[in-house]
């Protein structure tokens, strides 16, 4: 590929993220990708993306990647949930069995932005988010803030990046619209 | 199949449609592109539940 030209842009930048939503990747059916992005995703049958409401700020977003003559990074999604309840054990269960074929996942950025991980237009469903650790502490004392929270992160290593949806999936996504997201009532 | 190309199309690509767009399914490669796709194809895709194929 030739190098390309980057130019940047004048606008805010947010960082963070506002949703997260998770989907065997199997479930996928098909993928609409025009300039790079996804402008339409259909699922197998009456499968959908399954809204994981996180503590607010709680939802972490890091690609680490390295190479020379190849390349390849770890895509990785970070998420705190709170309390401590047998919901939250059945959701967090959910994820552990379907992580023996992966996952993939819808999450929305700081600006406003919807992006899909664990699955590419060149790796298809070959290589979702297929690793999981999850983290509980329960603290020691009522003000120990920031504790008493499940953290479970999803990861899988690709050649690339998370891919975007287009400006009609986004608003539709935000919008709560989304066909093929199970939204939390 | 060349009786079937001389038919009338039964499937369309509706106006939700975006030109220079490539549809990906299945887990080993298989994509079709939508500015050529075929009858075959459309009914493919239309059968998955695309949104932008539509039914003549």
């Amino acid at each position: 590929m030739a190098i390309a030209n980057y130019s940047k842009s004048c606008s805010q930048n947010t960082p963070g993220n506002v949703f997260l939503a998770f989907s065997e990747v199997d479930n996928i059916d098909t993928v609409t990708i025009s300039g790079g992005e996804i402008t339409a995703l259909t699922m197998d049958g009456v499968t959908k993306f399954h809204e994981f409401d996180s503590e607010l700020d709680g939802i972490k977003v890091m690609m680490e990647g390295t190479g020379g003559s190849n390349f390849f990074q770890t895509n990785k999604i970070e998420a705190k949930f709170a309390k401590l309840t047998k919901e939250l054990i059945t959701a967090k269960q959910s994820l552990v069995d379907a992580m023996v074929c992966g996952l993939a996942a819808i999450f929305i950025d700081g600006n406003g932005q919807a992006w899909l991980a664990g699955y590419n237009d060149t790796e298809k469903k070959r290589r979702p988010l297929n690793k999981i650790t999850a983290n509980f502490d329960s603290g020691n004392k009522p003000s120990d803030e920031g504790l008493a929270q499940y953290t479970i992160t999803c990861e899988g290593e690709s050649a690339l990046d998370v891919v975007p949806f287009d400006s009609t999936l986004t608003a539709a996504i935000v919008g709560e619209t989304s066909t093929f997201i199970e939204y939390n009532t | 199949m060349a009786a079937d190309e001389k038919k009338a199309p039964s499937y369309k690509l509706n106006k939700k449609a975006k030109k220079n767009s490539v549809v990906h399914y299945g887990r080993l490669g298989g994509k079709i592109d939508l500015d050529n796709a075929t009858q075959e194809q459309l009914k493919f895709l239309f059968d998955k539940g695309h949104p932008w194929i539509s039914k003549v």
